[in-house]
């Protein structure tokens, strides 16, 4: 953990202003942990990813992790870390997006046209947490066995596995 | 021993054929090359020559068909489960299993957890549990020999030894 950082480094406040001009709508704040978090609509997404990666101030060139989180009668949130690693970056620029869901239709639009890597992480927030990333190209469970009933990261989910005798020779 | 040495003819030794059998087969418990979690690092600390399991006549095999023991260095789940059983299928007998570390003894930090099975006993016989998170070789090489004292016993009345 890196010590607090009381103001929005200068690497970080380009981004800031590019984001809240072009999408009024996004809420843009600084955390003191030095990322960037900016929260939008849901329909927003993937314009929003695509202009994010491919605008040439930004070149948010690489999506480290997609999560999701389990807020019970508030949703669910779906969280995005970028980083900036493309060559006009200049210095410290890391971006939190987080999408706010609603719990009986956990939908957001899939990223991995921007991101191909986004395959994966969208697979296993399917799998564990039930967000449906409408436009994937294979969203199938991707750590749990295909047969498996539930999702269980989210903070209902009850096992009901049969319990397994124990084997003797 | 049971064995009788015959002075009037040196070298000439009795024993009992299922006795001589099991011998030879504790002698060379040759184990199959698998490992599924951090156990198996451990597992490996001990094939090595530091610890050297070659002295027990101990070698790694790559295939379930020239494996006699099956030590489950890891966490057990739902998955891999099925995959440990075809494993073990394909062994042939004789053929023994080892369960290394708590979470292959009952599910250990993970026990009733999502998606973890709760032993590999309840995947396929379990012979000997060594219990350890993860378990130092040594504690490994002892499951080891209490294994073959397993072996030597099998179709054999023998007098259970004291162990402390």
């Amino acid at each position: 953990m890196s010590e607090p950082v009381a103001e929005m480094p200068e690497s970080l406040q380009p981004v800031a202003k590019a984001v809240q001009e072009r999408y009024p709508q996004a809420n843009v704040a600084f955390r003191t942990d030095g990322w960037l978090e900016v929260h939008i609509p849901v329909d927003q997404s993937p314009e929003f990813f695509r202009y994010l990666k491919e605008h040439p101030g930004l070149s948010f060139d690489y999506l480290s992790s997609i999560t999701a989180v389990d807020y019970q009668e508030k949703g669910f949130q779906v969280v995005y870390h970028l980083v900036s690693m493309g060559i006009d970056a200049k210095g410290n620029r890391q971006l939190v997006v987080k999408i706010d869901v609603p719990r009986d239709n956990p939908r957001v639009p899939s990223v991995v046209e921007v991101w191909p890597t986004a395959d994966f992480h969208e697979r296993e927030a399917f799998d564990l947490m039930g967000i449906v990333f409408d436009g994937h190209p294979n969203l199938r469970r991707i750590l749990l066995r295909e047969d498996w009933v539930g999702h269980p990261l989210r903070k209902d989910y009850v096992d009901r596995r049969p319990p397994r005798p124990r084997v003797v020779r | 021993m049971g064995l009788i040495s015959h002075e009037a003819v040196p070298g000439v030794i009795t024993t009992r054929l299922r006795r001589l059998v099991n011998w030879s087969r504790k002698s060379s418990l040759w184990y199959m090359l698998f490992g599924i979690a951090c156990c198996a690092i451990e597992m490996m600390a001990t094939g090595a020559s530091r610890y050297d399991f070659d002295r027990f006549g101990m070698i790694f095999r790559a295939s379930p068909r020239q494996s006699d023991l099956m030590i489950v260095p890891g966490t057990v789940n739902e998955k891999m489960a099925d995959r440990i059983k075809v494993l073990y299928d394909q062994m042939a007998e004789p053929r023994w299993v080892l369960a290394m570390g708590g979470c292959a003894v009952n599910g250990g930090p993970y026990h009733g957890e999502y998606n973890i099975v709760d032993g590999v006993d309840k995947v396929v016989p379990v012979d000997v549990y060594v219990p350890g998170c993860p378990p130092r070789p040594e504690a490994l090489m002892h499951g080891v020999l209490l294994l073959q004292d397993k072996i030597m016993r099998e179709g054999i009345e023998i007098p259970q030894p004291a162990r402390g």
